[in-house]
Order: C-alpha cells, then structure tokens, then sequence
C-alpha cells in the first residue's frame, strides 16, 4: 500500500466530491489541529516561575544517589601549565567530595566573559568561573528577569575565610555591596628585562630608582641591527594606563567620573607614542603583543613590559630574564603604575548548588592552592599567608612582580571600566594615525566614555 | 648538669608569668543560637556573660557541623575583641551580613565597632553580644559555642553548645517563561497547517495537494528555524532590550531605527559594506570564471590544478585567516618578501584591502567549481560551428560562452552577494573591525554584521542590535528582488 494513498490517493484528499473524502479531510484537518495544540498547550500550561527546584539553569543537576555536579568553565590555556595546576587542584577536591561531579570545560579567556553572559541570560549558566575584576563592573551590572547574574558571596563567607585573603583583592571583587568572586590570583605588568643582552653591552640593568629617562637612554644604547632595546605594543590601552598614571593622569577619579582628559594623560600619550620608531623612537612600528613576545624570546628585544604570565615562555627560551619595577617619571614625580587586576572564582546566581560551589570557589582560590600555582606557574597569590609564605618571598620573579603590584593601581570594579577600551583605542589610533593631538583624541575619548555610562 | 642549665634558662620565664596580674577570661552564662528568623546560610547567635566584659577580653566564635566537647573539633568562624572603641568605624549595617550588637544592660543594643581589620570590637562594660554569623550550611543543623579569653589570649572556658539550623532557603532566578515562544511558534505551525488546508481544498489536481503534503515538514522546520527567530528579531527591534535588564525590555516604537539611521557611522558602514560585498563578488565571479575557462581545455595536470586551486576551500576558513592574519602582521611574511614597512592591519585602507583580498582568496574557489561545472554542460559542437564560421575566441566566449553561463553565474553570484554582505569570521579575526578611527562608531573594516556583533555583545544592546539587523535583512531582500526581477535569475535556473 502506498503509504501516501490514505492522503493523495483514493478517499484521500483526492476525492474531493466523496462524503469520506469530506470526513477523512475534516479528521486530517483535526489531527493537524491537535498536534498543534501538543505543541502551544505546554507553553500555556508552564508556570514560568518555577522557582527553587526548578530554578533555571543549565549548571548543575543532581546526579545518581544524590550527587551533585557542578559545571566549571575553565579559562586557563588548555594543557597549560596553569591548566595543569588548576586540573590537579579540582583531582584534589574531586577526591575529598565523592558526593560532588566536577564538570570542567574551557573557554578562551577573551570570549569567556561573553559567553557566560549569553549562556546565563539563556539560563544555561555555569556554577563556577573565573572572571577578572575590571569584568566584574559589567557583569555585576546585568539582570535578567531582574536576578543578577552573580551570586553574592557575602553570606557565603564567615570572617575568617574572609581574613585569608589581601583587603585590596578582596575588595576588588566587589561591585556596590555586592562581593562577586573569590580572589584567587593578581595581575600587573612590569619592566622585563634580558639581563644577558645589558651585560654583554655593559649596560647597567634597570633598578628600583631608575627613571623613565634612564630607560629611554639605555633602551637608545641597546637598539642597534636586529635588536631594541624596547619592544612594547604601542596600541594596547591596558599598558598604557601605566604609562598614563606615570604622567600624572587616572582614569577615573575617586568618585568614578572618568578623566581621561587631563593634562598628565595627553603627556602620558604623546610620551608613549614618541617610542614609535615613526615618531623617532625606538619601537618598532606595528609591534603587536606577539611581536613584542616574539622579539623577547628571539633575544631581539632587551627590555619589554609585559606580565607574569609569559615567563614560563620566557625561561623555557633560555633567556637569562629578569625583572624590575617600571620607573619613575622625574617630571611628574611618580612612578610609572600598572593597572592590577584580580582574578576570582564567581559563582551563577542561577547554581541549583551554590553550597558546594561556594566550597569549591574557596578551595581553587584557598592559600593551598594558590601557593601552588604561584610556584609553578609564577600566578601572584591574593592570600595573605601565601604573599608572606618564605618559598614566595625568596622567589624573585613572585616577590618582584608582588612588589610591582604595590606601586600599582586595582582596576574598578564599575560598569565604566569595562567600557574603556573602546574609546581608549580610539583615542590612540587617532593620535597615531596623526589625525587628533592627545589632548583632543583624550577629551573626545573622555567624552564618548561618559555618554557610555550614562547610557 | 643540664638539667640545672634549663632550670636557669627557664627561670626568668617562670619569673615574669608569676609576676603578670592574675586574670581570667569573662566567663559565658548563657548562649542561644537560632536559624530561623535568620537569612540565609545565616544563624542568630547570643551570649550572655557572667561579668562585664572588660578591656583586652575577646570571644571566639567557634562552631562545628558536629557536636563538640573541645576546641579541637570545631573551627573559628569570628572573633569579638573588647576595647575602647574610640576611633573606630561603625560600618553600616549589613556590609558583610555579620552584624553584630552588643548590650551593656537594659536590652539596649547597639551595633559593634569594627577594627581595621574587620574584627567587632565592644566597649568595655558588655554584658552581652547577638551576631548574625554567615557561612552557616542550609538545613542542616550547626553546633556553635563561644570560647572566651583574656587579654593575654589564654583561654577561658568553653560555653555551653548550642545547634541552630539556618532554614531561609536559597533564592534562585525564576525559569524563563517560555509561554510566549511556544505560542508563537503554535500560531507560525497553525497558520502554515491553516494554509496548507485551504490551498490543498483550493487545489484541483491530486498531484499538487500530494506535492503540499510533501513540502509541509520542510515549511514546518523553516517556520521553527527561520521564521520565528526573524519574527523575533523584529519584534525585539521595536524595544529596548539590552543586557543589563534582559526579560524587562518595554516597545520603544522606532527609536531604534531613529538610531541606526542617524548614528555617525551608519552611511559609512553601510559604504564599506557595499563595497566589499560588490568587490568580493565581481572578483570572485571574475577570478572563478578565468580560471574555469583556462582548466577547460586540454591542459595537462588538470586535476592537480583544480585540486590545489580549492584548498582555500577545503581548509577551515578560520585557518586560513589566522595565516593571512600573521603574513599581513606588520614582521609578516608580506613586509619580509617585499622589503616593506607597512602596518598593514593598522592602517584603515591597507587593513581594509588586506580583508578583502583574504576573502577573494577564500570565495574563487567555489566560483570556479561552478562554473567549471556549468562549462561542461555547454555542447562542443557549438564551439565548432562557431570556429568554422571564423569567429574568433574573444567573440566566442562573449557570444556563446557566457550567455550560456548565465543561467548558472546569475544565481550564483546573487548566493555569493548574500554570503558576502553577511560574511563575519573574516573581519572579525583579521582585524575585529579595527582599526578604529571613530568614538562609538563602527571601525575602519566593519561591516554591518559586524558591527552588529559589536552592537548586541560588546555593548549589550540587543533592541538596537535587532533593528540594524532588520536593517541588512530588508536591504538583501530588496537587493534580491531587484536583482532577480532585472535578470530574471529564477527563470535562469529553470
């Protein structure tokens, strides 16, 4: 039999002028109703508030015999050293919690923020990541179905879990009231340095009172053939902030009002700028991030400034790396700053298991934890016992960069800070592109900020 | 001998304890603990003490998810010091949901002082403190103790142990209300079941109702696929939908578009767009179509040829364009053959030709299979009667070869049009649009999609997002019409 026939063929639709005909289109016709009706009365039915249980969320459920799984989004480079760590760490935890599933799945760091908002406006949140604290002001910002996206830890937390971590860490996880994430790491760039290259060319290496001068000078006496004496990507906003407080300028003043446009910012830019090998500098025009690295560890770069983060890179290269804080500009009489952000464990608000997310946040950001990835992944611990632990102390890569980190300045945690970079990027290829002074390109990047956060 | 010399060594130590004052810790004669009134992971906890407390006195808070007898079994979850509290902050209460109070008699309570580090701090003269303590397990009960000590830290006894169960639950976001997405796709599956009834009852021939029958499923998961989320998005553009109060948005009427239409960059993206799109297609039909016509004939190795000619297309797109990506970097492969120093990727009108030139690259091939496929359709004989003729190679392929063409190059290149306007993963590794000339405003390479990318993720504002991409659906649906309509694509298939 044709499967067709009871449609197309005889009684079907076919025979339009039979009685049957009228009744089998009639019956077509209504069970095309009802499986239409399959499809819209679970949709009239549903609640659509179904709270506790039925919470939403895609992290989570409870598994066999009352286990639970926590899904982990990972932004550590897979098969990484700092993977590694991190992996061995949840092994750890995996073992001590037999009742608990950890489910990690990495996301690259750069698109991780996005995702996770997509995936929780979708209610498809993880209940573990980590984010940075200059992320945090925007994530903490955003609601959907007015719930935030973040869980605040505060009552989370007893006091002296609280105790173990840097007061100036801690409250960069903050947004408002609101405590968002753990502390588990911090960032900072400083002056990194082939100290092969400086005694080789007898040229004294960089020390704690040297000026932005002095670095100029022996970064000119240090360029010569293949080689500069200093490589940094002129267009990354985020090193120049440091550059920036350097000059005398801020980003924000202490009332969160941004001021890009000030006299010690446009000093800052023109003085950044000038390193460009266009504008008679000793950089090399184009030089990116890579090329900065590139150079580095092709020995034709004697000074960069870059993070703890690639001298795992830098020593598996065999350079004879060192590091020294950024210098002191003379003419403003401040040292150049870096922006410090911190990393921290955040947990979903959307968590069916916010208990034992919390638990596990507090182990991958615990002292534990953090002192081994601070030495063997040169990561900078927030833990107060770990940054006066003797093994970190003695360490100069670690306490060279902690030390750095005191000269810096924490990223804020608002809305705005994460709104900086465009028009910050703006700014600079305005000025590099000759089309803007500093001044104006700073002024108008000020202003285009401004109507950002006021939104 | 030794022993006489560690008695010495001892001594003054002995010495100095005998002489400190004797003091005791502030003993605790009552303790109460309470979850139920409290918040979450929050427990009530009050003590009484037997004495007021005095200067250098201090309590520990220890407790334990199992009863206790000594403090070795339990953790410290805060300490409560007494002292002057001169100086010191009185933060706000709730700052970190561990408010505490003390009482100095007459149930008159007042919110502790916090030290710099954190720590509560009660004036001398307490007689009793309530905290909320945080960190407490939901529904399980808790065993919590106070341990008093003195101003030289030693020890007081322990007090009694009290359980308390914090029960205030956790306050979890509602699901998403789905309703309205399932009714709205029941009405697109009814209205199309709605349909295809009257147009079958309309239909006279068994054939063409058989032919709906058949064509139903497929209209069925473009209604789910398509047709809703394009419904969505339009609806979506007529509200301010954005990321920080998503499920919130209300009907802003057409200030989107207002936006869009008058936004600086909107002429000069949708410039940009153009064209790339026209550049990429005319060389993608260009390149394709010389390439066809010089594999046609007899040339030896042809398959080698056309093997190696459509690996950019059998090589994932993202590859090929982090490769460009490094040779058009400024020590790229492209400055080192040519003994350049161009910052190609950085530079608005190097950086716009480097993206169009990588799409070139990675679009001919597909061009070229076409069309190859389409010049083995064309019979040979014409090509002989045309050179017994005499007409020359130039007059044969504008005469007979591409009017022969047509109908496989018209629609094709329609396709590569829409593909292209759309193209995203191209701009968005080799330069995310940059670079950047403009505050707010789309970058030297972007494109609308995008920018629209940068609209709805970067800045979060999904209404607006939806509206530039209304935008680009109506100006590829009138592009297509016309386009259709001026050269009669469809009938060109047929």
């Amino acid at each position: 039999m044709n499967p067709c026939g009871g449609w197309a063929g005889r009684g079907g639709w076919a025979d339009r002028g039979g009685r049957a005909g009228r009744a089998g289109r009639a019956g077509r016709a209504g069970v095309a109703l009802l499986l239409v009706l399959v499809i819209m009365i679970p949709g009239c039915l549903s609640t659509g508030d179904g709270a506790g249980g039925d919470g939403a969320g895609g992290a989570g459920e409870d598994g066999p015999g009352g286990s639970v799984t926590l899904v982990v989004w990972s932004t550590f480079e897979a098969d990484s050293l700092e993977d590694e760590v991190f992996l061995s760490a949840i092994s750890t935890f995996d073992a001590e919690h037999p009742s608990i599933t950890i489910d990690v799945s990495n996301r690259p760091y750069m698109q991780a923020a996005d995702s996770y908002r997509v995936a929780a406006q979708g209610g498809e949140a993880p209940d573990l990541m980590r984010f940075a604290s200059d992320q945090l002001g925007q994530v903490g910002a955003m609601r959907v179905n007015g719930y935030p996206l973040l869980e605040d830890l505060r009552p989370h937390l007893t006091p002296m879990q609280r105790n173990i971590y840097d007061a100036q860490a801690l409250s960069s996880m903050r947004v408002g009231d609101d405590l968002l994430a753990l502390p588990a790491s911090l960032d900072c760039v400083s002056l990194i340095y082939n100290a092969d290259i400086f005694a080789a060319e007898g040229v004294e290496p960089p020390g704690l009172n040297w000026t932005w001068q002095e670095m100029l000078e022996a970064a000119e006496t240090l360029t010569h053939g293949n080689q500069v004496g200093l490589s940094v990507p002129i267009k990354d906003p985020y090193r120049w902030l440091a550059i920036q407080r350097g000059f005398g300028g801020e980003l924000f003043s202490a009332n969160g009002v941004p001021t890009l446009d000030s006299n010690g910012s446009a000093a800052g830019l023109e003085a950044w700028l000038a390193l460009d090998q266009s504008n008679g500098g000793m950089v090399p025009t184009g030089t990116s991030i890579d090329t900065m690295k590139n150079q580095f560890r092709e020995r034709e770069a004697a000074m960069i400034i870059d993070g703890p983060w690639n001298w795992a890179t830098y020593s598996q290269a065999r350079i004879n790396v060192a590091q020294a804080p950024l210098p002191m500009v003379i003419s403003s009489g401040e040292r150049i700053s870096p922006m410090v952000t911190y990393k921290g464990w955040s947990v979903s608000k959307q968590s069916l298991h916010k208990e034992e997310a919390v638990e596990l946040a507090l182990w991958l950001s615990s002292p534990e934890v953090q002192k081994q990835f601070a030495l063997q992944t040169w990561t900078l611990p927030t833990a107060v016992a770990v940054q006066n632990d003797f093994e970190v102390v003695q360490d100069p890569v670690l306490s060279g960069f902690l030390n750095q980190a005191e000269y810096g300045f924490p990223a804020p945690t608002t809305r705005g800070m994460s709104m900086v970079w465009d028009p910050l990027s703006a700014a600079i290829e305005q000025v590099y592109a000759g089309q803007m002074s500093a001044d104006e390109a700073l002024s108008a990047a000020n202003q285009q900020l401004l109507e950002e956060i006021d939104g | 001998m030794r022993r006489g010399i560690s008695l010495i060594a001892v001594m003054p130590l002995i010495v100095a304890l005998l002489a400190m004052p004797v003091v005791q810790a502030t003993a605790v004669s009552k303790v109460e603990a309470s979850g139920e009134s409290s918040s979450y992971r929050n427990v009530n906890l009050t003590w009484e003490l037997a004495s007021p407390a005095e200067d250098g006195d201090g309590f520990h808070i220890i407790f334990s998810e199992s009863s206790f007898s000594h403090t070795g079994n339990a953790t410290i979850h805060s300490t409560v010091f007494t002292a002057s509290t001169d100086g010191m902050a009185q933060p706000a209460v709730g700052e970190w949901y561990d408010d505490c109070q003390s009482s100095s008699g007459d149930d008159d309570w007042a919110m502790v002082f916090r030290s710099e580090n954190g720590s509560a701090v009660v004036p001398p003269g307490t007689v009793a403190i309530r905290c909320d303590l945080t960190g407490m397990p939901v529904g399980a009960e808790v065993f919590l103790a106070i341990l008093p000590f003195d101003s030289h830290w030693i020890s007081g006894d322990l007090s009694e142990v009290v359980g308390a169960t914090s029960t205030a639950a956790d306050e979890l976001p509602p699901s998403a209300d789905t309703r309205p997405v399932w009714f709205a796709i029941g009405s697109i599956a009814l209205s199309l079941v709605v349909l295809l009834a009257v147009l079958g009852w309309k239909e006279r021939s068994a054939q063409g109702r058989s032919a709906m029958l058949y064509v139903a499923p497929a209209l069925m998961a473009l209604a789910l696929l398509t047709f809703y989320p394009v419904g969505y998005g339009i609806v979506l553009s007529f509200t301010d939908a954005n990321q920080s109060a998503l499920g919130e948005q209300s009907f802003n009427g057409l200030d989107n578009y207002v936006e869009v239409f008058t936004s600086a960059g909107f002429l000069r993206v949708l410039g940009f767009t153009l064209l790339w799109t026209v550049v990429n297609v005319f060389a993608h039909v260009g390149i394709g179509l010389a390439l066809a016509m010089a594999l046609q004939g007899r040339v030896k190795g042809k398959v080698a040829y056309r093997t190696i000619l459509l690996l950019p297309w059998a090589i994932p797109s993202y590859i090929t364009v982090l490769i460009w990506r490094g040779i058009f970097q400024y020590d790229g492969l492209f400055n080192g053959l040519l003994g350049t120093q161009i910052d190609i990727l950085g530079l608005p009108v190097p950086a716009a030709a480097a993206v169009i030139v990588v799409n070139i690259w990675l679009g001919f091939p597909f061009m070229m299979m076409t069309i190859s496929g389409a010049l083995q359709t064309i019979p040979g004989d014409i090509y002989e009667a045309a050179e017994v003729d005499g007409v020359s190679p130039i007059s044969q392929f504008r005469h007979l070869t591409l009017p022969m063409l047509k109908p496989t190059i018209v629609p094709v290149a329609l396709l590569g049009f829409i593909w292209t306007f759309n193209m995203f993963n191209v701009i968005y590794l080799m330069t995310d649009g940059g670079p950047n000339l403009w505050f707010g405003e789309p970058g030297s390479t972007d494109i609308l999609i995008t920018y629209v990318y940068d609209v709805a993720f970067r800045r979060g504002m999904y209404g607006l997002a939806a509206a530039w991409s209304v935008v680009i659906f109506l100006i590829l649906l009138w592009f297509s019409a016309t386009y259709m309509k001026k050269t009669n694509a469809t009938e060109a298939v047929v």
